[in-house]
């Protein structure tokens, strides 16, 4: 199997990049996949911590690029999966220290020496140096957003970018979903999301408390049978294999409504 | 008076057909003042330089190149000239009388006076007003679409893209972004639009902001309707289009 490269990203910050990247990663590890994840947002590493890998750390992402260390010696192997890596974004460093032609040497090279399934690259908030690098590298996207109007705008904004610059078709996940605001007439609702933004829906993750001690422990959520976010990101790894798995939300909304519910305890 | 170049579209693609008797600097300005106003129309486009009976030097095509492609974003795709400047330039290069085979010679002639009475129909770009430019795609936050004419876009304009125009605008979706249309002044302008959503409409100096409905997140779920937006009495006046032009 080729190896497939995907960014993930969102313009807006903090709707839940590297959540989803970590879930994804380890989800598709999970499933017996080789994956190697790359923290590329130079400066305000993350992803290390919500993989729980943070004190594992000796080289990063910008010691390889500068020939510092080995490629092997920055991947820090997960501790809970067979098959799982991270590479970490230099903390100490700013985005200018990678270039665009840097980054897509670093993919060519991991997936010439690694062999990866998947390798996924969690792009920086915004849309400069950091978010081109990552961009550049990938063959695929995933565009993150939670349904309020100023995620969705800049969501827009760079799926507008994706498809100009990079000729990709980005798909969609809408992160913390409240299908109580939605039924109050408070949210966007997924319709109105995906009639604006006009891009294949690769999942809807439900608002959940669990996912914030999920990354305070650093175990992605994923792991998690008992809650629908873990089983979320289950049915997203799943839709990236090429699985057919139904939308949580999209057929009947009203049971969908009592399912999330019941869930949330509502 | 003939003009210095003219744009011409043809199906083999636009080309621009040069006055025999202007010089180099004429030609690049006539063609700089002729495209600066419709840059983000012809950017990236292939594009033919038609010199008629002129010998152009090899530094000539360079000087034009440098201009189109430099400054405008063109393409340079070939040079389109009349065989016997095609014949004389060979002869020049190599010394002594050439003629083309007697087969070729009845064929490269039959299309040159073919050529002169332009069976095909002519297109004019550069009346400025008369042009209307169509976005085949989304607007997404972010994007400015300008025409020099009217425009017509085919799909949505979101919130945060723009899209101005000389004179009217078309959307053939929702518009929820900026639409600006008489962008030159022209209040006869108007904005037709499936839904009208926008944050903000401006009609020539005239500023609209949409009135304040109860914002719903959810559900718009309401049957659209298209509407129109156009002048009237110095205000921005808002209604449902039912094919009739304000006015009319």
């Amino acid at each position: 199997m080729a190896c497939r490269t995907i960014v993930v990203t969102s313009g807006k910050g903090g709707v839940g990049k590297t959540t989803s990247t970590a879930n994804i990663g380890t989800g598709l590890a999970l499933l017996g996949r080789k994956v190697v994840v790359v923290d590329t947002d130079i400066g305000l590493r993350n992803l290390d911590v919500i993989m729980g890998l943070e004190n594992r750390i000796v080289y990063d992402l910008v010691q390889v690029i500068e020939g510092l260390c080995e490629l092997r010696q920055a991947m820090i192997r997960d501790r809970k999966v067979e098959g799982l890596f991270l590479i970490p974004a230099a903390q100490t460093r700013d985005k200018s220290a990678v270039n665009l032609e840097q980054m897509k040497a670093l993919c060519e090279r991991i997936k010439e020496e690694i062999e990866p399934d998947y390798l996924i690259l969690d792009s920086p908030a915004g849309i400069e140096q950091g978010f081109r690098n990552a961009l550049a590298a990938a063959e695929e996207a995933i565009v993150v957003t939670t349904p309020e109007v100023s995620a969705i705008q800049d969501a827009d904004r760079v799926i507008s970018l994706i498809e100009a610059n990079a000729g990709m078709r980005p798909r969609l996940i809408i992160n913390r979903l409240r299908p109580q605001m939605i039924e109050e007439g408070n949210m966007m609702d997924i319709p109105d999301i995906l009639e604006l933004l006009a891009v294949q829906l690769l999942g809807i993750v439900p608002e959940d408390e669990d996912i914030i001690v999920s990354s305070n422990q650093g175990v992605p959520i994923v792991h998690n049978q008992e809650r629908l976010a873990g089983k979320a990101y289950r049915n997203i790894v799943a839709r990236l294999e090429g699985q057919e798995i139904p939308l949580l939300s999209l057929n009947s909304r009203k049971g969908i409504w009592d399912r999330f519910k019941k869930f949330l305890g509502g | 008076m003939q003009d210095t170049i003219r744009i011409r579209a043809t199906q083999h693609g636009v080309s621009i057909v040069c006055d025999p008797n202007a010089s180099i600097a004429e030609l690049t300005g006539a063609i700089r003042t002729r495209l600066q106003s419709h840059a983000q129309f012809y950017r990236h486009a292939d594009i033919k330089l038609n010199v008629g009976d002129r010998e152009l030097e090899t530094e000539d095509v360079a000087t034009l190149r440098e201009v189109l492609e430099k400054e405008f974003q063109l393409r340079l795709s070939g040079v389109v000239c009349s065989p016997d400047t095609l014949l004389k330039r060979f002869e020049r290069e190599i010394g002594c009388a050439a003629e083309f085979p007697s087969s070729v010679s009845s064929v490269v002639r039959s299309d040159v006076a073919e050529e002169k009475p332009d069976p095909e129909p002519e297109i004019r770009f550069d009346d400025g007003l008369e042009e209307t430019m169509i976005v085949r795609q989304t607007c997404r936050s972010g994007e400015k679409f300008s025409s020099p004419g009217s425009l017509v876009v085919l799909g949505n304009v979101n919130p945060s893209a723009e899209v101005v125009a000389q004179r009217d605008i078309v959307v053939m979706g929702v518009l929820r972004g900026n639409a600006h249309a008489g962008a030159g002044g022209n209040t006869d302008a108007v904005i037709i639009a499936l839904a009208l959503e926008p944050k903000q409409l401006r009609i020539a100096g005239h500023l609209g902001l949409p009135p304040v409905v109860e914002e719903s997140h959810g559900r718009s779920g309401s049957a659209v309707a298209p509407e129109i937006a156009y002048v009237e009495n110095n205000r921005i006046v808002l209604e449902p289009y039912t094919g009739r032009f304000p006015g009319a």
